[in-house]
């Protein structure tokens, strides 16, 4: 499977053609001369039909990444270049709740080594319910220990920081296997 | 009872697609003391509550896909009937999303960006009151049938065509 992409170049072109057909998500550049993605970002909301489409937000100054609150609701992810390719489309793919196929194994099988089975049942039960810290808590004692090894903890890590715990479970429930 | 499961800690299970505002609201309460459980959308929220009872449920109002009333309205409807709480969480000056809100089962809102000592006294207020109605229900449900309530006229209260007691 794939996306089917629509690129405008300007906010105003993307703005003329939005009624014409209905996409399921946009990604806005914010920094975009004449008219911003933020501004953009308020002409697709003040549309009924695009009032909960996902908008993603991307722009190239880090700073900027912390200052959006008072903008919530215009929108639903914010991603700060440079990003990772594999990042984006999963977060595009989550926004759009559909799951992603690969034709080849595209993760490295994750490595066990000495990984106690109990201590990934635990965490799988912890990430089950929703509790991310009991899940961080859990994984310092094992980076303690030494038993987790960097590649799985760097794929542990980087779920945890979205609070993404339904794949924290799934990466474990792979492992439990 | 509701929160024995972890140490006699309040469960707050925070439900929204935004990670900032996730790891804002769940540090702010982890450091209050309280046992913070996460969902990224209303049906992940959904189907962690066939897992584990939360006190008290903080529900974000715009999300993707099935949004928070909707999500509220599922919760507080069978099968699920969450008893716990649910207050939402709302950009500011938004009164029709209040509005909504309180009309999907919600019992209070918080404005973002999220004000944490007046989130933590909400929710400690909130939970203290569904904990009340709680245990009085629990009281009803073990001692309910040795309770008599008799009217004034002789008849006896709280079941349909209600006869005069015996010894009236």
């Amino acid at each position: 499977m794939g996306f089917l992409l629509q690129p405008f170049s300007d906010a105003e072109t993307a703005l003329n053609f939005v009624d014409e057909f209905t996409p399921d998500l946009f990604l806005l550049d914010i920094d975009m001369p004449e008219m911003t993605g933020w501004e953009l970002a308020e002409a697709l909301r003040a549309r009924p039909k695009y009032r909960a489409t996902p908008i993603v937000m991307v722009t190239g100054h880090a700073l900027e990444a912390r200052q959006p609150v008072d903008r919530e609701r215009l929108y639903d992810a914010f991603v700060v270049k440079p990003y990772s390719l594999n990042d984006l489309v999963s977060r595009l793919s989550r926004l759009l709740n559909v799951e992603l196929t690969f034709d080849a194994p595209s993760e490295p099988a994750p490595a066990t080594n000495g990984l106690p089975l109990e201590a990934v049942r635990r965490l799988i039960g912890l990430a089950d319910i929703g509790h991310a810290a009991g899940v961080r808590r859990e994984l310092d004692v094992l980076v303690r220990d030494g038993a987790l090894d960097a590649a799985l903890r760097r794929r542990l890590d980087g779920h945890l920081a979205q609070y993404d715990l339904s794949s924290v479970a799934r990466v474990l429930k792979e492992i439990e296997q | 009872m509701n929160a024995a499961t972890d140490n006699g800690r309040y469960i707050v299970l925070v439900i929204d697609d935004a990670p900032e505002t996730l790891g804002l609201v769940s540090d702010a309460l982890e450091g209050g003391g309280m046992t913070v459980l996460v969902a990224r959308s209303g049906e992940e929220g959904l189907r962690l509550t066939q897992r584990v009872r939360p006190d008290v449920i903080l529900l974000d109002a715009m999300m993707p896909g099935m949004d928070g009333f909707e999500t509220c309205r599922r919760l507080k409807a069978p099968p699920i009937s969450e008893s716990a709480p649910v207050i939402f969480m709302t950009g500011l000056t938004e009164a029709e999303h209040i509005l909504a809100g309180l009309n999907a089962g919600g019992v209070d809102y918080v404005t973002k960006p999220v004000v944490v000592d007046e989130l933590i006294a909400r929710i400690t207020r909130h939970m203290m009151n569904a904990r009340a109605i709680q245990s009085a229900r629990a009281a009803l449900d073990y001692a309910g049938q040795m309770v008599i309530a008799v009217l004034p006229d002789g008849r006896m209260a709280g079941c349909p065509g209600a006869r005069r007691a015996p010894w009236v």
